[in-house]
């Protein structure tokens, strides 16, 4: 096996099977997944989005040369539902080990025995098997094509992002002073991960810059920006590095953006797109990153980032800020909030974040705007003081959850600042079980790139 | 032109088999339709009209909003339309009558272009 592949959970979903392969007996168990596939650069991603458990007794029986198998009829149910819905079938067992796991050679007999026939069942789904130990995950996954894959990784996206691996993996040392005060805290192994993480910012206006900055000089190593907009005057008291010739030139919000990323880590890769983020071509570049930060307030870039973040299982954060007077132009509400989204922890549109008019406003022309008496808005206010506070806390929220810093309390909540009330509200999102658009039922759940994303046409 | 819109456009041609559909591509995913003829009932003259709208190609997500109908039709009991029905609007060059009602927040469930036309139509009968 030299090819590789990524496995990717919500965490409850990984936490209920844990349970079921490790109840504390010391014995072997088995479950089959089906998992919705993503292919980043080149390297599929298996998502997953339905757990079976195997029941000892009936489904998980005693093996005529292993110690255990699936029951042929359970995974015949399963194959054949893994064909049906498009998805690919992973049969999963335990080995009683830690940091290190890998197959056997009666496993992989058995594999070479059996996948073959599975694969013709599966009609050109993969099909292959998944190893874990306390705190690893090693694959043996068969494609069509004949060629088998290994995991690189595994992703388990609660409110923090934990990594799995085959085995444990050392760190070498980085050779660089800019990060010597920060290693201090998170090691070379978090600076490591931070280097070979790939966030996208959407929208890089008075928060999306800061948040730019914030992860540039964190030592992010790959960034994807996107905004289709350009820097003016009136932008000057917020957008980090834009100065009056950015403003008198109409430069591109993304190039301003690149320029800070760039001073604070030159090697930093960068990728820009000065396009709608709700168009197909745009939207489908977010499956292939780790860190989802929304920072545009359109509705659209709010729908086509909740559905990336619960369809490829990437976590997000979507940060705002907002000011609220009434007609006497008297302060009612100075608010920043900081929004996480996981898969499997509820989202924006069953949170009622998403307005449907807003939605339908946003597709019309300006004529049209005109016509049918929407009127001309007002440009909301924009303080950097309220972005800035939504910005730290998304980005220290990143540092120490994509690093497992600190543990995973299990419930994400939106983070609502009222500064004029002073308050700090946690608000603990509520979860549709019927929602098409984060539900494992009729859902878009880690379906992949088995479901078109909601966009516009190009 | 979105599949999700072509879907709804092939439902509202079963749920009106008697209306002619034309269609027009906005371009991004989404599209105009005009229904013609739509019965409104006897509370109005002319009792059928067409209707049109702008599906968004982000239907279902995004509202169908607003509807257009006939700038000829009339209140049979001699009264002016009132806000959200008002008069001098038009929908793809005809001059128009434009009924604003939104679908609401409390019905996030996805939304179907044929349910959405029968509740205007519920809406103008109870008007």
């Amino acid at each position: 096996m030299t090819n590789t592949c990524q496995l990717r959970f919500a965490r409850a979903d990984y936490d209920r099977l844990h349970a079921h392969l490790f109840p504390g007996d010391h014995d072997e168990h088995g479950a089959v997944l089906l998992a919705g596939i993503a292919e980043k650069d080149g390297q599929p991603a298996f998502l997953v989005r339905e757990i079976h458990l195997a029941k000892e007794g009936s489904d998980y029986v005693e093996g005529k040369v292993g110690y255990r198998a699936l029951h042929p009829s359970f995974i015949h149910k399963m194959i054949t539902r893994a064909r049906d819905e498009k998805l690919a079938y992973l049969a999963v067992h335990n080995h009683h080990s830690d940091l290190c796991v890998g197959f056997s050679h009666i496993d992989l007999d058995s594999h070479e025995l059996g996948y073959p026939a599975l694969l013709q069942i599966a009609r050109g789904m993969p099909v292959g098997a998944l190893v874990f130990g306390q705190r690893s995950i090693q694959s043996d996954v068969w494609l069509k094509d004949g060629s088998r894959l290994s995991l690189d990784h595994a992703r388990i996206v609660g409110q923090s992002v934990q990594m799995l691996y085959p085995s444990s993996r050392t760190s070498k040392d980085i050779n660089d002073d800019a990060y010597e005060r920060q290693l201090r805290m998170f090691g070379f192994d978090g600076q490591k991960r931070l280097n070979e993480c790939h966030v996208a910012i959407l929208g890089l206006g008075g928060i999306g810059s800061l948040v730019a900055e914030l992860l540039a000089r964190l030592g992010v190593g790959r960034f994807t920006l996107i905004d289709d907009d350009v820097v003016e005057v009136s932008n000057l008291s917020r957008i980090v590095g834009a100065d009056r010739v950015d403003a008198e030139h109409a430069a591109r919000k993304i190039d301003v953006a690149e320029r800070v990323i760039l001073q604070a880590n030159p090697s930093t890769v960068v990728v820009k797109i000065a396009d709608d983020i709700a168009k197909e071509s745009v939207a489908k570049t977010l499956a292939a990153t780790d860190y989802l930060f929304l920072a545009a307030d359109s509705m659209r870039a709010r729908l086509v980032f909740n559905a990336v973040v619960h369809q490829y299982l990437v976590p997000g954060v979507q940060l705002g800020s907002k000011v609220r007077a009434d007609s006497e132009e008297l302060l009612l509400d100075v608010m920043s909030a900081n929004r996480p989204v996981r898969p499997g922890s509820g989202c924006l549109w069953c949170n009622g974040l998403i307005d449907m008019s807003s939605l339908a406003k946003e597709a019309k022309t300006e004529e049209e705007r005109k016509e049918q008496a929407y009127g001309v808005e007002e440009p909301n206010p924009s303080v950097i003081t309220l972005n800035a506070i939504a910005a730290a806390h998304a980005v220290n929220d990143f540092l120490l959850d994509f690093l497992e810093l600190r543990s995973d309390a299990g419930i994400v909540q939106y983070e609502h600042f009222h500064h004029l009330s002073r308050k700090r509200m946690l608000v603990e999102p509520r979860k549709d079980e019927t929602c098409p658009e984060c539900s494992s039922g009729e859902g878009r759940f880690a379906r992949g790139d088995g479901l078109n994303l909601p966009t516009l046409e190009g | 032109m979105k599949p999700p819109v072509q879907t709804s456009i092939e439902e509202l041609q079963r749920q009106f088999p008697d209306a002619v559909i034309s269609v027009r591509d906005d371009g991004s995913g989404g599209a105009y339709v005009i229904l013609n003829p739509i019965a409104i009932g006897a509370r109005y003259v002319p009792t059928s009209t067409w209707m049109g709208f702008h599906i968004p190609p982000l239907y279902p997500y995004a509202d169908i909003y607003p509807v257009f109908i006939g700038s000829d039709v009339r209140r049979i009991d001699g009264q002016a339309f009132v806000p959200p029905v008002t008069h001098n609007a038009a929908f793809e060059g005809r001059p128009a009558i434009q009924v604003s009602r939104r679908s609401s927040a409390a019905q996030q469930g996805l939304q179907k272009a044929a349910t959405k036309v029968l509740k205007i139509l519920d809406f103008l009968e109870k008007l």
